[in-house]
């Protein structure tokens, strides 16, 4: 799963993360007035909450494992020389 | 549940989809009446991203002052389309790149040139320029809305489109973050939702389909369907594209594949390197690996090509930090990574004319949601149809040609009145999965939908077998959005109708691909590899009739166009 680290002390709560954010990562807390990422399945591994960040307060980590659809599944490619989970 | 709010919005003209084909749509009709209401609804933030448009090169393709119209026309039907263009589309598109050029420039939107101020160009790609903006172009697209008094409402995902009397009249959706129902009634409405990729390729993940669905439920034509299976070279271990890294691919044995697969110069990846691929792993000749030392030889489109080649501190950040994660997170090291055909996808089918009008009275589609649509590329996958910077470009400028017509349809049309009955009926069916506490979530078939669209097997080497087992497939997977269960969250909803609408938008794709009996361009067939002129100079056309999808085809009308192929 791709992680979202946010530094809610560097963090002002400008919203700018929030509102660039194109696939709905971010829901934004109005009490405490920080960001949480509640959907980072969503995450396309973008980055652009991170350069947006006027306080570098947050930093996208990408997990290249995430499930892909197989392409060539050995059941159907038995001679290919790739194990795909 | 706790009692959701309602909201009804009323205006001259409805965009739906905020990036840079609604803002530009918008901007420009202000500029032509600023008197009429234009209001942009969108599933995020209108104008702080844009979709895709502020994850990519940032390229546009331009024929400048110095090109030749009729050059790049032959040079595309030849190479590209296939002569399955709109040849009159493609002049209109063409033509109008250079105005759209003015128009940025004109909006504070700087344009790349060279030091004599012409329009920068790449050597390789002699016939038309190849320049940029920056990627903060979204936010000036924005800023020049809000200036000229066009209202936005944001996080809000539209479902469906409302009709009276055959005429479009607006659009209902729901709050993605409280679930508040919203009405929008409108005398024009301009489609501009993007393209479907199904979420198989993360920065591309934003487009999903709504907008075509909503318009092929609402009966308009879908044209060009068949063509929505574009593939980059991607790295396995970061799933990265390598923009012209068909030319620096081997096979385990050592094998160069562009020597078989390849033409000996192509303008952007071709439908060849892909086949090769699947052909050598079926050999047993696989995994395919790609050779960096390679990468700059032949590839007109190398990184430093259009990447960094001009200043443009946004796009460099963006691409700085994308390059560095990747390098540090990848999870292939070996010095010749291995490389899988990357699904993009790109279903961009709205059929419209050359001014950007469906065939709904009352509603356009401009941007990603309607480029194949609109004929001017062929038998390619598009966006971007082989030329880098035409995706960016088209968007512009089919905003810019739907501007006016949009415009003048609301000035001389009456107040809108929507059908309450329809506006109920949709309302009950947009929150109806919400009444499922339990039950499968929509990620699970939405996973089941890539592992149909994205394999080469079903959207690369096409027969009548695995098309219709992939038609079966999507059909199943649709009905299971009759049983997901959003679990009581606004987002989740989301997703519920994002399944429905990507596995429609999925059997729109593969009833195209079936009809069209025959190998063209991005179109293969491997049960009709050949090319027919004879019998498929037509389009086809997808439309729903009653409740049933309906496939049709429509002569081109070759003979009235300049070019014609040379039949054998």
């Amino acid at each position: 799963m791709h992680q979202i680290a946010i530094d809610m002390d560097k963090c002002t709560g400008c919203k700018q993360c929030y509102k660039t954010c194109y696939v709905d990562v971010f829901r934004w807390d109005e009490a405490l007035k920080r960001p949480i990422a509640k959907y980072p399945e969503e995450c396309a591994t973008c980055n652009w909450c991170e350069i947006t960040c006027p306080k570098n307060a947050i930093e996208v980590v990408p997990d290249y494992h995430m499930p892909y659809p197989r392409y060539y599944p050995k059941v159907l490619y038995p001679n290919t020389h790739e194990e795909q989970d | 549940m706790a009692s959701l709010g309602e909201e009804v919005f009323s205006t001259d003209v409805l965009i739906i989809g905020g990036g840079p084909a609604g803002l530009i749509a918008a901007n420009k009709i202000k500029e032509v009446n600023a008197s009429l209401d234009v209001l942009i609804v969108d599933k995020a933030h209108v104008g702080y991203s844009g979709g895709k448009a502020n994850k990519g090169a940032g390229v546009l393709f331009v024929l400048s002052e110095d090109d030749d119209i009729d050059k790049f026309r032959e040079f595309h039907l030849e190479n590209i389309g296939h002569y399955l263009n709109d040849q009159e589309m493609l002049e209109i598109y063409a033509g109008a790149t250079l105005r759209m050029v003015e128009h940025f420039e004109k909006w504070g939107i700087p344009v790349m040139r060279d030091e004599s101020g012409k329009l920068a160009r790449v050597e390789e790609l002699p016939l038309w320029s190849l320049c940029a903006f920056d990627l903060d172009m979204i936010f000036t697209l924005r800023k020049q809305a809000t200036k000229r008094g066009v209202k936005t409402v944001d996080k809000t995902q539209v479902v469906e489109l409302l009709t009276k009397g055959g005429r479009v009249v607006g659009a209902v959706g729901f709050d993605i973050v409280d679930g508040t129902f919203r009405t929008f009634k409108a005398k024009s409405v301009i489609l501009a939702s993007g393209s479907c990729n199904w979420m198989v390729t993360n920065m591309w993940t934003s487009g999903r389909g709504d907008g075509i669905a909503a318009a092929y439920r609402a009966g308009a034509e879908m044209r060009n369907a068949e063509f929505s299976n574009f593939y980059n070279i991607h790295l396995r271990g970061n799933l990265s594209a390598i923009v012209g890294g068909q030319y620096a691919l081997y096979n385990n044995k050592g094998d160069y594949l562009a020597d078989k697969y390849c033409a000996d110069f192509e303008c952007d990846i071709d439908i060849g390197i892909l086949i090769g691929m699947e052909r050598e792993v079926i050999k047993g000749n696989g995994p395919i690996r790609f050779e960096p030392s390679q990468y700059f030889l032949k590839n007109p489109l190398a990184a430093q090509g259009f990447l960094f080649k001009w200043d443009r501190p946004v796009a460099k950040r963006f691409w700085e930090t994308l390059f560095a994660k990747e390098g540090r997170y990848n999870i292939d090291h070996a010095p010749r990574p291995e490389v899988i055909p990357g699904f993009i996808g790109e279903c961009s089918c709205v059929r419209v004319d050359h001014s950007m009008k469906t065939t709904l009275e009352g509603l356009w589609a401009v941007g990603d949601t309607s480029h194949s649509g609109s004929a001017w590329a062929g038998a390619v996958a598009a966006p971007p149809g082989r030329i880098r910077g035409a995706a960016l470009m088209y968007t512009a400028v089919s905003a810019l040609l739907a501007a006016t017509p949009a415009a003048e349809h609301a000035t001389g049309s009456s107040e809108p009145h929507v059908d309450r009955k329809q506006v109920e009926r949709y309302r009950q069916e947009i929150y109806a999965p919400m009444k499922r506490k339990k039950g499968i979530s929509p990620r699970e078939p939405i996973f089941e939908l890539k592992e149909v669209v994205a394999p080469p097997r079903y959207s690369i080497r096409k027969s009548k077998e695995r098309l219709e087992e992939a038609i079966a497939r999507v059909r199943h997977i649709g009905e299971q959005s009759a049983e997901v269960s959003p679990a009581d969250d606004w987002h989740m909803l989301g997703l519920c109708h994002d399944l429905k609408n990507m596995a429609q938008c999925a059997e729109i794709y593969f009833n195209a691909a079936l009809l069209r009996t025959e190998t063209r361009g991005w179109h293969y067939r491997e049960d009709f590899p050949e090319r027919d002129d004879k019998n498929w100079l037509k389009w086809t056309i997808v439309k729903r009739n009653d409740q049933s999808m309906v496939v049709a085809t429509e002569d081109i009308p070759i003979e009235t166009y300049k070019s014609k192929p040379v039949l054998s």
